[in-house]
């Protein structure tokens, strides 16, 4: 059986600067796997190592950052035996639909796909959908919030965590399902790993090898940085005056 | 102000269709609702749509609530920003070709919606301009509630999900917070380290009458505190009048959950990015500053 696990690159919001105006400057940071996605890729991982005969496929769509050799090798050491990487300029900044329509077109192109997963949400936007939309475009069964998956006589058993309830419900595959954050935790890969990871096979396919335009349905009107709130950032050691002090901060709010 | 043809509502939680409801009346002539737990109506509902049986999973219904939707052609659609209602936006956009506008707080109709969203985890505003058909998830807040009116001869909508199947549902035993309503809030982060400091800052938010939280690590990874009570852009926003920060580094995933009055910072990195972000900081240890501050505070 053929397993998807999709991801995005996204750059560490700590390091995030602002132009004056319009669009953020992501030249200086460092990128990495969204860590909602690390956590679909261990689930899958676990799922794919009791599996006999699965093939477990890391899936992302992105810009050229797709074809970091690093980040490539540090989700190819989590479990995935391949990747495929859709890239193309638009694919930066595209909406969830049009990240969708090529997951759902690169997962066609895999073939024989049982079972796609997505993190709750990207690391950055952060919309939770593009788990739904992908779903919904292969006609699948979809499901979100996802906090337990097993596979048990080819159908998925999963427990749906939500806000007031959990509630379990058996799966049909095909599926597309996205897991929350608690599902479990990502794994810290070994040296051994890293370096098998080197050899496994990735793909680069371009946007126009799929039958989809990657252009965005919801227009993107501005991005701009949030004003901050003025802070007064005074920063004492905790000596006795320090602490008289601290104390005195919160008896005037309290 | 002008008005499109038709909108619908998807909602579960008697607030939040209420809310929606004024919202939708506010951009649409006729609006229609979905409700996906008990019968509730609004003013200006103009249509209202049940589940069969609406304690097994809303999932059964997806197909049959899009189908519904569809056949309409609303030029809107409002869901409930929980996590089924994510699920049937993204279901219900899918359908119509376009993306869901998330997380919006702010919506604008000048033909096309234009929404306001927050994104690079709370850093920057992100303004969003909606394709032929809006399918928009909307905050709770973003709206005063339309006044309750009774849900007379709903539509009553079966489950088309085959493929999907119920299994069993079970009510969440976890203690209900108000950490968003909350004035004061005490957050640990994983400068807390373990339980007997944990306790000191619960102790310190019981003698200054705040609620506890935390950030995301202290309840996914760390397990010291429930999923309920964690702050950011994932979890809970507060806006309390004061928020003490305690073992907090002050990473933007969380802190853009934090809109507070007056923020306190202990923490023993003074190079920590949360002092950055602080009106008083204390460079110290929890263990240390804790007792102690405790001890001022109930003299």
């Amino acid at each position: 059986m053929k397993i998807v696990a999709c991801y995005k690159l996204v750059p560490d919001e700590n390091q995030i600067s602002f132009k004056q105006q319009g669009m953020p400057d992501l030249s200086a940071c460092e990128w990495q796997i969204g860590q909602y996605d690390l956590c679909a890729i261990e689930a899958v991982a676990r799922i794919a190592e009791k599996q006999d005969d699965c093939q477990l496929i890391a899936l992302t769509a992105g810009a050229d950052i797709v074809e970091n050799s690093k980040l490539k090798k540090s989700v190819l050491s989590r479990g995935p035996h391949e990747m495929v990487a859709v890239k193309d300029e638009k694919l930066g900044f595209a909406d969830s639909y049009a990240v969708a329509k090529v997951l759902a077109e690169a997962v066609e192109s895999i073939g024989d796909v049982s079972l796609v997963v997505f993190g709750e949400g990207s690391g950055d936007v952060y919309a939770q959908q593009v788990g739904n939309l992908t779903g919904a475009l292969l006609g699948w069964n979809t499901l979100n919030a996802v906090s337990s998956l097993e596979l048990v006589d080819g159908e998925l058993v999963v427990e749906r965590n939500l806000e007031d309830c959990t509630e379990t419900l058996k799966v049909a595959l095909p599926a597309a399902v996205s897991v929350t954050s608690n599902i479990c935790l990502p794994r810290l890969a070994s040296m051994k790993e890293i370096l098998k990871a080197g050899k496994k096979p990735s793909t680069i396919k371009a946007l126009d090898e799929l039958n989809t335009d990657g252009v965005s349905r919801v227009e993107t009107v501005s991005l701009a940085a949030k004003s901050k709130a003025q802070r007064d950032c005074t920063v004492v050691a905790a000596d006795d005056e320090g602490l008289e002090r601290l104390a005195a901060e919160i008896r005037k709010m309290i | 102000m002008e008005k499109c043809k038709s909108s619908f509502v998807v909602a579960a939680g008697k607030g939040a269709i209420l809310e929606l409801a004024a919202g939708a009346a506010q951009f649409a002539e006729k609006v229609s609702l979905v409700a996906l737990a008990a019968p509730v109506s609004a003013q200006g509902i103009d249509a209202v749509y049940t589940l069969e049986d609406p304690n097994a999973s809303v999932a059964l219904y997806a197909k049959a609530i899009v189908k519904l939707i569809c056949e309409q052609k609303p030029e809107l659609v409002l869901v409930e920003q929980s996590r089924n209602g994510r699920l049937l936006a993204g279901l219900i956009a899918a359908a119509f070709g376009t993306s869901v506008q998330t997380d919006v707080s702010e919506i604008e109709y000048d033909g096309a919606f234009v929404t306001k969203r927050a994104g690079y985890g709370g850093l920057a505003v992100k303004v969003e301009r909606s394709a032929e058909t809006a399918v928009i998830c909307v905050s709770s807040g973003s709206f005063p509630a339309a006044g309750e009116v009774p849900c007379e001869a709903p539509v009553v909508l079966k489950a088309e999900g085959e493929g999907i199947t119920f299994v069993e549902k079970k009510e969440k035993l976890q203690q209900r917070t108000n950490l968003s309503a909350a004035r004061r809030v005490v957050c640990v982060g994983r400068g807390i380290g373990d339980e007997e400091k944990l306790a000191l800052a619960e102790e310190l938010a019981g003698v200054i009458e705040a609620e506890m939280g935390c950030t995301r690590p202290v309840a996914e990874e760390d397990h010291l505190m429930p999923t309920n009570r964690y702050i950011g852009v994932s979890g809970v926003s507060v806006k309390p009048e004061l928020y003490v920060a305690v073992g907090v580094s002050g990473q933007v995933q969380h802190t853009s959950g934090v809109s507070a009055t007056r923020v306190i910072a202990i923490n023993k990195d003074e190079h920590a990015p949360i002092f950055s972000e602080c009106d008083f900081g204390v460079v110290g240890e929890a263990k240390d500053v804790l007792p102690k501050l405790i001890a001022l505070l109930k003299d």
